[in-house]
């Protein structure tokens, strides 16, 4: 089960001459992402294939070269059974919620994707999600009406309502307030954690990425660079500086610390709460 | 990633038709255009048909261009010559008579015949037309030939020399026609051709038209048509990952999945409308305010050589169809 990428290439143009070089969007990747329990974040410079690749999760693009596994699918260039059952296993949000919005009222938006899928009770459906997105009250609202933040909310309340093992969010927290990207994020927590649904953000944002991640995949020039978990990423310098990535604020706070006062500080600390307790037992209550 | 893509039938070569203003073009190819409705005899559109194949030869544009817009007009042209020739009635004696027969045999054979060219379908694409012709053309050599089996019925087709005549009128104006049009689109830039356009128009200010709003909506029309349909594509992407499936469901889910595109799609339009509108009038723009040009068209030498030509070219077919009715 899950999702497992074997040395894909992909192209989005492909010469019709033979010989005429491929340019590859995405190069040699080969992944295994499981269906359950992970919460991994995909970081990489703009242009570097992150969307191209999570594309390639739901069969929206199928890839050049290499294999793709999802769930008991195995995806090749022509696949010869619907890709539906793959969507409904891996749902993918993307970064405008305006492109997928139509519907008259948000509860029946919310209840295409389910509809479409087949599932029974689509009106139960909505409900519940919405009861777990906390936008209840916006039900019978037009969704062209909303805030953007709640728009968003609603855009992955409909592909939620889908109940998919693994859902993927294009830059879900840009755009929005810092309330309500902290409340997107603890929510995904929320679901991570309580339905033990795996979590994939493309994040341009290393705050998201130290506060919530386990693994992060870092792309540039469609090469995954790094995979593995996120304090090794960012006690790995090279790669941080390679790609152009940057230290989390907690991060870049203990370092500085370290250097000015000489101490032996763990400065890999990604809550404010650690980075307090962290300095309390190295610096001491004398110090306060 | 369509962002490459050119519209129009724009072929970028450096001949001499390419490097006239298009304002230039516009008039002398219209104007040329013109003359294929003055002349009314055959050896007038045959020579208009030689001054056009000059033209094509020096505009540097692979002849296969002009073929492929004569071939979306290969079907009425196909019909032209049809009812033309089998059906136009003349004064003196028929130049062909052909009697025809269908009988029980050569019916079943035609129809046999058509269902195999619409079945065909899956292994020959290309060419079709070809086919279609061949097809007709058995047919008819089929009621010729058949002589067994009872007759259903028989008649007589009888061909006249007013409708070859005719008919090859008829083809020649619209090959001309065609040809100019297209030396026109394939040897100009959509951008170069909206503002000789709107150059061009500028005389319609009298009647109240403003030209330079017309030419500012074409010429933003035609640099959003790759960025909607980017736009279009991540719409059906976002909305198959919903489970819109166009190859499966019954009919009323299928209209509820194309509303689930079309919605989106005018909403992102609306949006990119007004981003523009604002963008416009923060930078100045003013509907109807005289604007400056970046590239200001100008007349070279060349251009009063081809006005020249083309006059001259109009000029003689008024002439020749007056004093001759050639």
């Amino acid at each position: 089960m899950g999702i497992h990428l074997q040395k894909v290439s992909f192209a989005y143009h492909i010469p019709k001459k033979r010989k005429s070089i491929i340019h590859f969007n995405l190069q040699d990747i080969s992944i295994d992402i499981a269906s359950q329990d992970e919460f991994i974040a995909l970081v990489g410079h703009t242009g570097s294939g992150k969307s191209t690749l999570v594309q390639l999760f739901n069969a929206l693009l199928l890839a050049t070269r290499g294999s793709v596994q999802v769930g008991e699918y195995h995806l090749t260039k022509n696949p010869k059974f619907a890709l539906k059952p793959i969507r409904k296993q891996v749902g993918l949000v993307f970064q405008f919620p305006e492109y997928q919005i139509f519907e008259e009222t948000v509860e029946k938006d919310i209840m295409f994707g389910p509809k479409n899928f087949g599932l029974k009770h689509p009106d139960l459906i909505a409900k519940e999600t919405a009861e777990i997105m906390n936008i209840t009250p916006l039900l019978s609202k037009s969704p062209f009406n909303l805030s953007g933040g709640q728009m968003r909310k609603v855009a992955i309340a409909g592909i939620l309502a889908s109940n998919p093992d693994i859902l993927v969010l294009d830059e879900p927290t840009s755009g929005l307030d810092p309330f309500a990207k902290n409340e997107l994020l603890l929510f995904l927590k929320e679901q991570h954690e309580v339905y033990h649904k795996t979590i994939i953000i493309i994040t341009h944002d290393m705050e998201v990425v130290s506060r919530f991640a386990h693994r992060v995949l870092v792309l540039k020039e469609g090469q995954l660079m790094y995979d593995g978990s996120k304090d090794n990423l960012f006690k790995n310098q090279e790669i941080i500086e390679s790609c152009n990535l940057d230290y989390p604020e907690t991060v870049r706070m203990m370092k500085y610390l370290k250097e000015m006062l000489h101490l032996p500080l763990d400065i890999y600390q990604y809550h404010l709460e650690d980075v307090f307790r962290e300095l309390k037992a190295k610096v001491g209550d004398d110090h306060e | 990633m369509n962002d490459k893509m050119i519209f129009g039938q724009y072929y970028h070569s450096d001949s001499w038709i390419h490097r006239l203003d298009p304002r230039t073009k516009i008039i002398t190819l219209f104007g040329m255009m013109l003359t294929a409705f003055i002349f009314a005899s055959v050896w007038g559109l045959v020579g208009m048909f030689v001054v056009v194949m000059i033209l094509i030869a020096t505009s540097k544009i692979p002849i296969g261009k002009f073929l492929q817009s004569l071939r979306m007009m290969a079907m009425l042209l196909v019909f032209t010559i049809f009812f033309q020739v089998f059906f136009s009635q003349g004064i003196g004696d028929p130049r062909v008579t052909l009697t025809f027969e269908l009988r029980w045999l050569s019916v079943g054979l035609i129809v046999g015949l058509l269902g195999l060219f619409f079945l065909s379908k899956k292994w020959f694409r290309k060419g079709r037309i070809l086919l279609l012709i061949a097809l007709v053309g058995v047919a008819f050599y089929l009621q010729t030939v058949i002589k067994t089996t009872s007759l259903l019925t028989a008649y007589t087709i009888r061909i006249y020399d007013e409708g070859l005549i005719t008919s090859a009128r008829v083809i020649l104006r619209i090959v001309n026609l065609i040809c100019f049009s297209s030396l026109l689109t394939l040897t100009t830039k959509p951008t170069d051709l909206n503002n000789g356009l709107e150059s061009v128009a500028k005389p319609l200010k009298v009647v109240k038209i403003n030209v330079s709003i017309m030419a500012m909506m074409i010429s933003i029309a035609l640099r959003f048509i790759p960025t909607l349909i980017n736009e279009a594509m991540r719409i059906l992407k976002a909305q198959a990952s919903r489970g819109v499936d166009f190859a499966e469901g019954k009919i009323k889910d299928k209209i509820m999945q194309i509303i689930s595109l079309l919605i989106p799609m005018f909403v992102v339009a609306y949006k990119r409308a007004e981003d523009l509108a604002n963008a416009m009038e923060a930078r100045g723009y003013i509907p109807g305010a005289p604007r400056s040009k970046i590239n200001e068209l100008l007349y070279r030498r060349n251009d009063i050589l081809a006005y020249s030509f083309g006059f001259i070219f109009l000029g003689l077919a008024i002439f020749l169809r007056i004093a001759y009715a050639i």
